[in-house]
Formats: structure tokens, C-alpha cells, sequence
């Protein structure tokens, strides 16, 4: 099959470590944790991106599906199900979907109006969306800036992203309204700023 | 201190875990062989992985001797061995009309093709304790069946296999199930269990269920708390072969075993089908090794579950999640945990309420003397 | 048996894919305060019923540079406490406290530690029944069809009818809450004295209930009310007049007891771990 060297990444391990930053992140919307030690353990030249990797090594296996959007799809795809067991599902099916491209605002429309957002009686069979950013700040230093509230946080905090369309947003807005139903974002920066966004949280920002 | 109940914590616990090693091993002068659980304690074992979830006769013989033969704890003892294991593959479907037979009955049908094959059961055996087991010599008694039986060891039997019963019924339109459907089954280890739960899921529920409590379920049905009352069309016993799909080339299979089961078809009260036909319906059991009072018991649950009324059989929540071993022993037992924060919460709210009710009574007594004058 | 733990089974005890699993059903549940996340759950080497959900969510959660806490009854030494610490032990080989404050992850049954949970911190419960209206349907299809809906009126009438039955609301410890205004929860068997705890605090609350297979969370900062009517406001448990026998602790949730030789009743901390701390305190300060 494709050969790769993984041996850095502890698949026991670092999945376990990052797991609870990536946990931290949902009970803390908007906290920026570093995952950087762990993706610097992953050979940058699988056919997935480092982050994408990992975070798929963390989140994914048989019992459940995902859908990639990426340079080089098909080839990563393939390695994403054959080193995690998991299956590539459609976009309006997977529970995880990892975005490691650039989408137009027309292309995040419609999406996230296929994604599963779960039911009022089952709102965790819903999808959670990895988005890779460019980067992200705690301060209103970057091009999206954002302000958030909700549980998990004491009063506000502020999260900017470079890297990532305010469509997004938007549409997030809309699906989430209907609480419990909605979706959960997890961003996250090549250099491995993480931060995430649980449906819970309300975001203000100037350009929405 | 002398309160608290429960303390001494490690000590404690070893001292507790020394002292059932003693109480396994203080009356006797030797231990008993794992092999010989497993080859002599057939039912056990058979009742220990169907209720364990996992088909594994040596483990479930080394589960049965720590446990010392309760087969509630053994079942518990394989479940969380299983919980460790990862889960690369699942089998294709088994078929048991191909199984390796060692018993099939009807008490439908005098005769059926192949005949009715009684093999190895209890049902006609006198229960009568059997005292010259005390001193059994393994050699001898084994060389006084065989010459029972003229059978020669050496020589392989062939194999026997046979058409169902119910597909002659099937085959005369007679039976009302809907045709059987290749679909992933539910996977009552992978996913919690909703409701309303889907057929699949209640077969693996019911196939994973005690032996006891499930007889229970059903002889209530069957004496009238419910309305299932069948015929067995047909039950057999054998090994069936177990294969998964090659894993470099989907459509290939790899052979990985054989599994003994007990898989029974029960004939039950004909109905109206949607599609307006009368035709009888078929009830399904199939179990682990040989156990076959489970799998009529399982074949007249989910019948009873396709049933609508107000008997506790006809209740989908009320069968699946109260027939498992694991669970209801874990909890009915769990009670011998210390609950005395709980308890001081419940005395504090029972304190309350007297007060009130004093102060109340004297109120009424107040207003009372009060209306006389 | 240890050696053999470590030999013969996986790190954490639970294969990979077991784990992953429970930590996606945990973070789905901190993304909706309150509500219970089936999963499927797994059989573990203690009961079920004897904590294994809160034990599956400390063997998803636990990993090198963890210091761990198990109480029971807020009891470092009760039994059941001392088995699930030392099955973690033997298979992670982390690191163990009886000072809450010193812990990373504390598993819990019946209680929550006194001193307030920090950031840095998660607090595991062990529940035995998850459902809230468990108290009025027995049918999960129907409770689940109550959540969806927030149909919360039979609930709410329970309590009603305890008020004009027995002048007050008859639920002692697992007193139902609302979380984040949507979803009633059970707080697992804690006293009502340990409820507000969960209000808007700093550290992370996961809920696992192993045999009924779910998990729920209260993340930090979450808005927790307990349901009460505003004529009968919602009350922790009296201990008025009561001091710790040990510690003089006039502020801590503290035990009934009856002293051994005479009889009389007396009180002493539930916390053992802080009860112990407060009297090695006043040593030092006398």
C-alpha cells in the first residue's frame, strides 16, 4: 500500500493528548490550544495534510464516516480509509467533514445546507466540521474577527481567524437557530492553533 | 474510626481477593483443568458465551473456573475481556441452513426430509442422579458408549446437512415473513439500543440475553400473559462455518472457522398480511452452542415483540433492556455499594416534611378550637 | 493480576476504537449542555452499576501527566474508590492524589470535592440513572420524545403534587436541574448541597452512565438551575448548628454518624481528602 513513515506519531498516545485539547477547546469555545508538537511528529508528505491526519487519527474509525475536501482528494481519501478503517461518505452522510481547501461562499452554501444537523430527538447525529484556517488569534488582530458568548465562556472572548470565509458563519447562524440542532466547527492553523465552536456559542462580528 | 463502614480501602480488598482464591481452592487436592471445564462443562460454556457475547469455549472454560461456575459472573468475565479488543472485521453472513448438523427435531411435521435426527439432549433421559459418575473412569466409559454406538472413532462421518423445514412451508406460500434482506444489521456493541429498535437489533439483544430470565419472559407469554403460543417448525443443532471478507480483495472470502449454534423456527398463529394473504408467521431463534431452551425462548420474544397488547412481553423496552445478565446483576448488586450520602440527603428531605406536617396539625388544631369559640 | 494487566491488555484498558468513541460521544455532549449522549458503552472489569461509565470516561480521558482522584461518598478510601484508582493505576501507570486540588481528573460518585473545581481540571461522575423523568415515564421512546419537545409539565407536576401532598419538594439528593435552559439532567446521586457547584463553574463536569449507556456534560460557565417554584424556593441540606467532629468545619456537606461507645450523634466531614487538609492546616496555625 502507500508507504509511510509514522513512526514519530503515537497513535495511542498523541491521539489521547490531543483529544484533550481538543476537548478543552469545546468546553472553552474560542481558547486557542497548540497541537504543534503533534503535528510535527506526522511526515509532511502523506498524501493528507499533517492536521488533517491527525485529527482523522483522533476522530475517525469503521464505526464512523467522513468526507474530505482537499488538493490531491482521491489519494487522500484512500489513505484516510485505509490507515483509520473509516469511509468516505457523502457530503449530506458523513459525520466528520474535514475542509482543507479554500471554498467560495456559493460552494459553503451548498453544503452546509446538505450536512447532517441531527434531529430535536437525536441532535448529536449531527456533523462536526473541521475547517483549516490560516491562522488564529485570541485578539481582534486578524481579518475575521469575532466575539463570542455562550456557555463555556465566563462573559466574551474574542477569536480572529485569517483564512476563512465569514460565510461560514453566516450559515452557521441559520443552521444552529434551531438549538439542539446545529453543528460543531473545529479550526484549526497548519502551525496547530486550535479552537473550537460548539453550536452553543453565539458569534458576533462587524462583517455579518 | 469506627463508623465508616467501608475502609481499610487496598488491604481490604486484597485480604477479600486472598480469601476467595481459599474458598476456590481450600477443600480440594487439586485444581481443576481448564480443558476439562471446557470439554465437560459444555453447557456452561455454551450458556457462558451467549451470554458473554463472545464465542470463545477456552476462555469461557478459564471464565467459568474463576468464577468459580456462577455463569453471571463468567458471562461478566468474557464481556469486559471483549471490551478490550479491537474490531477489524465482521463475518459474512452465516448460514445455517448449510450447518454441520448434530440434531434437528420438528414437533411440526412427523416426518421431514432428511428425517428427524434426536442426537445428543437430555429430553429423554430419566433424571435420575446418576451415583456411578462419583468413580468414572474417563477411558472405560468413553469405550462402553462407543461400543453402545458401533461407532469406530477413526472413521470421519460424512456430512450432514439439510434443507429447512420452514422453506417447504415457504415454498407452499404458507409463511407470511418478509423474504430475508442483506442489510448491516443493527450492532448492539457499537450503538446504544433505541427505540423503537429495529428487528436486528432486537435479535442480537434477545441472542445475547440470560438464559433464565428470557425462560421466564416466555413461559409468562406462553401461559397467557401474551399471545405467542407456537409450534416448533424446526430446531437444529451444528456448527456452521465462519468466513470474512478477504481483506485485499472484497469479493474473496477467507474461511476463519466454525461456531456451534442452536437455531430454531417456531410456527406461530396465522394472520392477515398487509398484502391481504393468510399465511402463518415464523419466529427466530439462534443462540451460541447448544442452547435450546434460549433460542425457543428467543424465537417466542421477538414473536411476542411483534405482537400488540399490554402484556411485559409485548413491551420492546420493557424485554430487551431487562433480560441482561451483565446489567441487571451489575445493578441489582451494585445496591451493596455504601449509599449514605444519598441516604443523608433522603433523611434531611423526610426531617423537613415532619416538621411541616407537625407545624400543619397544630395549625388545624389551632383553627378547629378556634370555629368553636 | 498486575503484571498481567499491563502484559496482556491495552493502555487504559479499553482497545483504541472503544475510546474513540466515548471521547466523540463526549465532546457531541459538551456541545449540547445536558443532553444525554447514547453510546454504546463497554464492560469493564468492575459492575456495571459500580461506576463503569464514569470509568469509561476517565480511561477516554487519562494519559501521561495525569494525577488522578477517586472518591466515593467523598471517601478517598471506600472501597469501590480504591478498586477503580488502582484498575486506572495498573493500566496507565498515572500518577494518584487524595488531594483534590492535586488532581487533574477526579472520578466521583455521590459527591463533589469542596474546593472548586480550576480550569485546569475535570470532574467525572459515576450516575446510575441518567434520565430525569425517569420519576415520571418509564419508557425511554417517551422521554426522549419529552426532551425533543421540552415537554417538562409532567415533571414539573411531580413536584407540584409533593408540595401539596407534604408541604415541600420530597427529591433529596439527584435533584433534577435545568442546564443552559433547555435540557432538564440528573446530577448523578450528589446531595443538593453539591447542585450549585455546577453553576457557571470554572472546571468541566462529564456525566457517564454506563448501563444506560450515556454520557452528558456541563461545561464550564453553563447556566444550571434547579427546577423550583418561587413560594418553594430549591434548599440544600440543612446542617445548622452541626460542625465537623475532626475539623470544625462549620461549612461542608458533613456525615451523620453515631459514636461507637455512646451513641450520641455526632457529624463529621463527607470530604475526607479536604477534612483531612483543614485539620493539618489548624495543626500548623496552632
Amino acid at each position: 500500500m502507500i508507504n509511510t513513515n509514522l513512526s514519530h506519531f503515537d497513535e495511542v498516545r498523541d491521539t489521547q493528548m490531543i483529544y484533550r485539547q481538543l476537548l478543552d477547546c469545546m468546553a472553552r469555545p474560542g481558547k486557542i490550544n497548540s497541537v504543534l508538537q503533534y503535528i510535527q511528529k506526522i511526515d509532511a508528505d502523506l498524501p493528507c495534510s499533517p492536521r488533517v491526519f491527525m485529527m482523522a487519527a483522533t476522530l475517525l474509525d469503521r464505526e464512523v464516516t467522513f468526507h474530505l475536501l482537499s488538493q490531491k482528494k482521491e489519494d487522500a481519501v484512500r489513505f484516510i480509509e485505509w490507515r483509520m478503517r473509516s469511509r468516505q461518505g457523502e457530503m449530506n452522510q458523513a459525520d466528520y467533514l474535514f475542509i482543507d481547501l479554500r471554498v467560495d461562499p456559493v460552494e459553503i452554501d451548498e453544503m452546509m445546507d446538505v450536512i447532517r444537523v441531527g434531529t430535536l430527538q437525536n441532535p448529536d447525529q449531527s456533523a462536526t466540521l473541521i475547517l483549516c484556517v490560516d491562522d488564529l488569534s485570541d485578539q481582534a488582530d486578524l481579518p475575521l474577527a469575532l466575539r463570542l458568548r455562550g456557555p463555556g465562556i465566563q462573559e466574551k472572548k474574542e477569536l480572529s481567524i485569517a483564512g476563512m470565509d465569514p460565510e461560514w458563519f453566516r450559515k452557521r447562524r441559520q443552521i444552529n437557530e434551531e438549538y439542539p440542532i446545529g453543528c460543531d466547527f473545529i479550526l484549526i492553523s497548519a502551525t496547530g492553533k486550535m479552537a473550537a465552536l460548539p453550536r452553543t456559542t453565539l458569534v458576533e462580528s462587524e462583517g455579518l | 474510626m469506627g463508623y465508616v463502614a467501608v475502609t481499610g480501602g487496598q488491604a481490604a480488598i486484597e485480604t477479600a481477593n486472598s480469601l476467595t482464591q481459599w474458598y476456590r481452592l481450600k477443600d480440594s487436592d487439586r485444581s481443576l483443568k481448564v480443558e476439562d471445564i471446557e470439554h465437560q462443562m459444555r453447557q456452561l460454556i455454551n450458556r457462558v458465551m451467549g451470554e458473554g457475547g463472545l464465542y470463545a469455549p477456552e476462555y469461557a472454560a478459564i471464565a467459568v473456573k474463576q468464577a468459580e461456575g456462577d455463569p453471571a459472573e463468567a458471562a461478566f468475565l468474557l464481556r469486559a475481556y471483549r471490551s478490550t479488543l479491537a474490531r477489524n472485521y465482521y463475518s459474512e453472513t452465516i448460514k445455517p441452513e448449510k450447518m454441520r448438523v448434530i440434531r434437528r427435531i420438528s414437533s411440526s411435521f412427523k416426518d421431514i426430509p432428511g428425517g428427524q435426527i434426536l442426537g445428543p439432549t437430555y429430553d429423554y433421559t430419566h433424571r435420575l442422579l446418576n451415583f456411578d459418575l462419583r468413580d468414572e473412569d474417563h477411558r472405560d466409559a468413553l469405550n462402553q458408549i462407543l461400543d453402545r454406538l458401533s461407532i469406530d472413532p477413526k472413521h470421519k462421518s460424512e456430512k450432514l446437512t439439510f434443507q429447512k423445514v420452514t422453506d417447504l412451508l415457504r415454498a407452499q406460500g404458507l409463511v407470511g415473513n418478509p423474504d430475508p434482506q442483506e442489510q448491516e444489521p443493527f450492532d448492539m456493541t457499537r450503538q446504544k439500543l433505541t427505540f423503537p429498535a429495529s428487528r436486528s437489533a432486537r435479535l442480537q439483544a434477545l441472542s445475547r440475553g440470560e438464559t433464565g430470565a428470557m425462560t421466564a419472559l416466555a413461559y409468562s407469554s406462553l401461559r397467557g400473559y401474551g399471545a405467542v403460543h407456537p409450534t416448533i417448525g424446526e430446531l437444529r443443532v451444528g456448527y456452521a462455518e465462519v468466513a470474512i471478507a478477504y481483506p485485499y480483495d472484497e469479493k474473496e472470502s477467507l474461511y476463519i472457522g466454525e461456531m456451534m449454534l442452536t437455531e430454531v423456527e417456531t410456527i406461530n398463529s396465522f394472520t392477515l398480511n398487509d398484502d391481504g394473504a393468510i399465511t402463518f408467521r415464523l419466529g427466530y431463534g439462534l443462540v451460541f452452542g447448544q442452547n435450546e431452551t434460549k433460542a425457543i425462548a428467543m424465537a417466542i420474544l421477538e414473536q411476542s415483540l411483534e405482537t400488540k397488547g399490554k402484556s411485559p412481553t409485548q413491551d420492546e423496552e420493557f424485554v430487551l433492556l431487562h433480560i441482561d445478565s451483565v446489567e441487571a446483576n451489575g445493578f441489582v448488586s451494585h445496591l451493596k455499594l455504601p449509599h449514605y450520602i444519598t441516604f443523608q440527603s433522603k433523611l434531611d428531605v423526610l426531617r423537613q416534611s415532619q416538621k411541616i406536617s407537625v407545624e400543619k396539625k397544630k395549625n388545624e388544631t389551632r383553627d378547629f378550637k378556634g370555629q368553636e369559640v | 493480576m498486575d503484571f498481567q494487566l499491563l502484559q496482556t491488555y491495552n493502555y487504559a484498558f479499553l482497545d483504541e476504537g472503544s475510546k474513540r468513541e466515548i471521547r466523540r460521544a463526549a465532546l457531541k455532549a459538551v456541545a449540547i449542555p445536558g443532553y444525554q449522549v447514547p453510546f454504546a458503552s463497554r464492560e469493564l472489569p468492575i459492575g456495571r452499576g459500580w461506576g463503569t461509565g464514569g470509568l469509561q470516561l476517565t480511561l477516554s480521558l487519562i494519559g501521561d501527566g495525569d494525577c488522578l482522584k477517586v472518591i466515593d461518598q467523598g471517601h478517598d478510601d471506600s472501597v469501590n474508590a480504591v478498586s477503580i484508582k488502582k484498575l486506572v493505576q495498573t493500566c496507565t501507570r498515572i500518577t494518584t492524589t487524595t488531594d483534590s486540588e492535586q488532581a487533574t481528573i477526579i472520578q466521583t460518585r455521590h459527591r463533589i470535592p469542596e474546593v472548586p473545581l480550576r480550569k485546569d481540571q475535570i470532574l467525572v461522575l459515576q450516575v446510575p440513572e441518567p434520565e430525569p423523568l425517569r420519576r415520571v415515564e418509564p419508557r425511554e421512546k417517551e422521554t426522549k420524545r419529552l426532551h425533543a419537545e421540552m415537554d417538562y409539565s409532567s415533571i414539573w407536576l411531580r413536584l407540584y403534587e409533593d408540595i401539596v401532598r407534604w408541604g415541600k419538594i420530597t427529591i433529596g439528593p439527584d435533584y433534577p436541574a435545568m442546564a443552559n435552559h433547555r435540557y432538564i439532567f440528573n446530577p448523578s446521586p450528589i446531595p443538593r448541597f453539591d447542585l450549585p457547584k455546577l453553576n457557571r463553574a470554572a472546571g468541566l463536569y462529564l456525566f457517564g452512565a454506563g448501563r444506560e449507556k450515556k454520557i452528558y456534560a456541563i461545561p464550564p460557565y453553563t447556566d444550571v438551575t434547579p427546577l423550583a417554584f418561587e413560594d418553594y424556593p430549591f434548599e440544600t441540606e440543612h446542617f445548622e448548628g452541626c460542625a465537623c467532629r475532626l475539623c470544625g468545619s462549620r461549612d461542608t456537606f458533613l456525615d451523620e454518624i453515631y459514636d461507637e461507645r455512646t451513641g450520641e450523634k455526632v457529624y463529621q466531614c463527607s470530604d475526607t481528602g479536604n477534612c483531612r487538609k483543614r485539620q493539618e492546616g489548624r495543626h500548623s496555625d496552632e
